[in-house]
């Protein structure tokens, strides 16, 4: 059980360290200045709120394309042998 | 601004709240037609309140406070009693930050999303969450990061962690921050360990360090791109994180968890009769139970249909009174968090943006059921202004009586010098003489203590 804990907090402390000490990611990305328009944003978002969820969303949107991805092919696999062996049977 | 509209919704141009002759109805402005129209025809709505998740409306040819600004006016299912995010227990502001997730993920299947995550647009209708602001819902635009992110950690996942794992108590720092709690805060106050917790490190840790880095940089909203699958992964992960938080009393166990009762079998159900009984000669249409503990005498009443309101000042009480609702299927029954000492204040803009708890009343009944020696003697509250507090909260009183030579007073006497040479039998019906009609009383079996029903003067 603990054992299966061991990958995510390695998984975790390699993000953090790559969050907390790459200035270079932060620099590299643009927030420069410009006009909220419209009141579909009326709330603040907080640039350093949206940052952090960019960069976590391309770490979990990973897992969550892998999960989606994993589905389609089980799904494919489950078919094509349910196609096989109804013809197996109908023969 | 109209005189009619409510103090609490100034917040969203889209729209705001208004109350006619005791309606509230909501204004829906020109400006959210678009994101309006789409809610309703994409088949949005009828799905989330399909699923008891959105409070249902009706629109309704009711005159506008401000016509310039209106497209539409709807009339929301009116709720019967506001509660407040600090005045929930654990698992209720748990089930209320995983409703809105779900509303969330459903929405973005309408190609819509939420631009705000509130606590305060959760309210307890029949005891189970729904959300109430039916101007949340914007248009999702592929690429977009979900606005509302910010507010979602500080609504929610920052006091959930907070309770959870450093003490249950600091939920009352929502009734100071009254737009959540602030990350720098939640992270400092935190156990180091909780960086061992991907969705914590995350969301919380280094969601707090981002905040400092970026703060006073302005960005635009539009110019950052996250993928469809990114913004799932981020409601994916923190509908996991909430989930993995738990919280129960240390050391105890659910099962054994105890009502501080001296009462025998006997004496306990000669009590629940005579409760029962006046309730139904009352037949209250509202019900405050003071001081409810696990919600034993609450259940009287909500079995009987009564909306009732569960009050206790122990977070493991009305934890476990909410768990057992859900349990039971109980849907009259709103347990909640109140300090009587210290009752919710009118917080917010002006003082007026969150009511304070006199305010949502009168009940039409009170139940306080061995209270009164808590709040004359552990807390030094007169009979007089006990009595005078609780004809401004209610018509009808069931008051309990607990003499001073019941073991449950001596015990509170026992560490402290009796100064209350007023609290007596006596003295505690010439006091509430004052304020109610004593209409009956009885002793309980088996005990030295006395039921009474009283009737507020002039009611």
């Amino acid at each position: 059980m603990n054992r299966a804990k061991y990958p995510g907090i390695v998984l975790a402390m390699v993000f953090s360290l790559f969050l907390v000490f790459s200035q270079t990611v932060y620099a590299s990305i643009d927030v420069g200045a410009s006009e909220q328009a419209a009141c579909a944003y009326y709330i603040d978002a907080g640039t350093g709120s949206i940052i952090i969820q960019v960069l976590i969303g391309a770490f979990v949107g990973g897992a969550a394309l892998i999960g989606v991805y994993r589905t389609r092919v089980k799904n494919f696999l489950r078919n094509l042998f349910k196609k096989r062996k109804s013809g197996e049977e109908s023969e | 601004m109209s005189s009619a509209q409510l103090p609490a919704s100034f917040r969203d141009p889209s729209g705001f709240l208004f109350r006619r002759d005791g309606v509230i109805y909501r204004q829906v402005n020109l400006v959210y037609k678009d994101d309006y129209d789409h809610l309703m025809s994409s088949g949005l709505y009828q799905t989330l309140v399909g699923d008891n998740l959105l409070i249902p409306h009706e629109e309704v040819n009711v005159a506008s406070p401000i016509p310039e600004l209106a497209y539409k006016i709807i009339k929301p299912e009116q709720i019967p009693f506001i509660s407040y995010p600090y005045e929930w227990c654990f698992s209720q502001l748990k089930d209320a930050a995983l409703t809105t997730l779900k509303i969330q993920k459903k929405a973005l299947d309408f190609g819509m999303s939420l631009r705000d995550s509130s606590a305060y647009n959760i309210q307890f209708r029949n005891g189970r969450p729904v959300f109430i602001d039916t101007l949340s819902f914007g248009k999702y635009h592929e690429g977009q990061p979900w606005v509302a992110y910010r507010q979602f950690c500080q609504h929610f996942l920052a006091p959930l962690a907070l309770m959870s794992y450093k003490d249950i108590r600091l939920s009352q720092l929502l009734s100071i921050h009254i737009d959540g709690l602030p990350l720098d805060l939640t992270s400092g106050l935190l156990p180091w360990r909780t960086h061992l917790r991907f969705s914590l490190l995350s969301h919380i840790h280094l969601h707090a360090r981002s905040q400092k880095h970026f703060a006073d940089r302005p960005i635009d909203v539009r110019e950052r791109r996250m993928g469809r699958y990114a913004f799932l992964g981020i409601i994916n992960s923190l509908e996991s994180a909430v989930r993995k938080l738990r919280w129960q009393p240390r050391g105890t166990e659910w099962a054994d968890y105890y009502r501080d009762t001296n009462y025998s079998p006997q004496a306990f159900e000669h009590k629940k009769t005579i409760v029962a009984g006046f309730l139904d000669r009352v037949r209250p249409a509202t019900v405050w139970d003071l001081g409810g503990n696990v919600g034993i005498f609450s259940r009287l009443a909500g079995d009987r249909g009564i909306p009732t309101i569960s009050f206790d000042v122990d977070p493991a009480a009305v934890e476990r009174n909410y768990l057992d609702c859900i349990a039971g299927g109980d849907t009259n029954i709103l347990p909640l968090v109140i300090d009587l000492t210290n009752p919710s204040a009118g917080i917010g803009w002006e003082n007026k943006e969150r009511m304070s708890l006199k305010e949502r009343g009168p009940a039409d009944a009170v139940l306080a059921l061995a209270l009164v020696h808590h709040l004359a003697i552990s807390n030094n509250v007169p009979l007089s202004r006990i009595a005078g507090f609780l004809s401004d909260i209610c018509r009808w009183l069931i008051i309990e009586f607990v003499p001073k030579t019941d073991s449950q007073v001596r015990r509170l006497l026992a560490t402290r010098e009796d100064i209350f040479p007023d609290y007596t039998r006596p003295a505690f019906e010439q006091e509430f003489g004052r304020y109610f009609t004593i209409e009956d009383s009885a002793d309980i079996r088996e005990s030295q203590r006395t039921l009474y029903l009283m009737c507020r003067h002039g009611r």
